[in-house]
């Protein structure tokens, strides 16, 4: 068998928790969800411009519910499928019970991830970040660059929060969102579907980089057969 | 007797085995894992892993139970509270043991 634990330097915790992420599931989830909430409001948008915006902000917030109450059940139904069976079961990481362990002034080298580090609510809080602040900050600016503007705030601001967590948003990965506010004034998309260019930017950027991490998963991980419950 | 050496020969010896207490400290640090995880991240062979845990929950340290998730049968394997305690006063021993001496 081959040796993964020379591989990583992580506590037994922090390795658990970015052991949740590693499958690229969490991503494809929410930015499936977000992208496809998005888009749909950007095509009502083009297509009924004349609609009200609050139905269809309802619209959007009601079937963004689902995943936020029931996040955890939708990727366990996948991870059952895809990563238990090839890479083992590890509680997904939280916020800790307890706090850690000190010994004569040692904090013990296993105890649980830092509160701060609050790993599986990231992708909330983008959605969270891209529907609160995208949306209104680019009808606040109005004009052709308000959604540039938008998108480099939004991905400093990424930036800025989580510097230390994981996953890490990178300077590198952060610069195609920062600078994807230009595209809409390129291909000339009308202002009315403005508004909802950011979640389906941010929906397809977490679907691509989830795609890319299932894929490379997949290969490195081969399904290893019917033997899944051996052991004690 | 040497208090340093009675120190050392007071160790659980349960604890003391390295890969036993390599899974200690897994389980410890994420509160719950199924055997293929361990097996992993412990890079154990199936045979070995097994024995070790054997003899942990024979102990009392951990339990294991057969559940599901989603469809998936697993063997998950959890720290109990005579586990932590265990766990948590070997490493109190070690510091003791390992602290060096102050100087005069």
């Amino acid at each position: 068998m081959k040796d993964y634990s020379a591989e990583n330097s992580l506590r037994p915790a922090e390795r658990a928790a970015s052991y949740w992420f590693e499958d690229g599931l969490p991503e494809l989830v929410f930015g499936f969800a977000l992208a496809l909430t998005s888009g749909v409001g950007l095509l009502w948008r083009l297509y009924f411009p004349n609609n009200s915006m609050r139905i269809l902000t309802l619209v959007g917030y009601v079937g963004l519910v689902p995943l936020f109450v029931w996040d955890r059940k939708i990727l366990t139904f996948f991870k059952s499928r895809v990563t238990y069976p090839r890479t083992g079961y590890v509680r997904p990481p939280g916020r800790p019970t307890e706090p850690p362990e000190v010994i004569q002034g040692l904090k013990l080298n296993t105890v649980l991830p830092a509160a701060g580090r609050n790993v599986s609510t990231f992708p909330m809080r983008l959605i969270t970040l891209f529907v609160s602040f995208g949306s209104p900050l680019v009808s606040l600016l109005g004009g052709r660059w308000s959604l540039p503007v938008a998108m480099i705030a939004i991905a400093a601001l990424f930036y800025l929060t989580n510097p230390e967590e994981e996953p890490r948003y990178s300077l590198w990965s952060l610069l195609p969102l920062a600078l994807s506010g230009f595209v809409p004034s390129i291909i000339g998309l009308p202002e009315a579907g403005r508004l909802f260019f950011p979640g389906m930017l941010g929906g397809l950027w977490l679907l691509v980089r989830g795609t890319w991490k299932l894929v490379r998963y997949l290969h490195q991980n081969p399904y290893p057969g019917t033997n899944v419950t051996a052991g004690a | 007797m040497n208090e340093q050496a009675q120190q050392v020969s007071q160790l659980d010896r349960l604890v003391h085995e390295p890969a036993r207490l390599a899974i200690l400290m897994i389980l410890y640090g994420v509160g719950e894992a199924d055997f293929v995880y361990l097996q992993r991240e412990g890079a154990f062979t199936q045979g070995n892993l097994s024995s070790h845990l054997l003899k942990l929950e024979e102990a009392g340290y951990v339990q294991i139970e057969k559940t599901f998730k989603g469809r998936l049968p697993l063997t998950l394997c959890r720290l109990t509270r005579k586990g932590k305690e265990a766990l948590l006063e070997y490493s109190k021993r070690m510091v003791r043991i390992l602290q060096p001496e102050p100087h005069s």
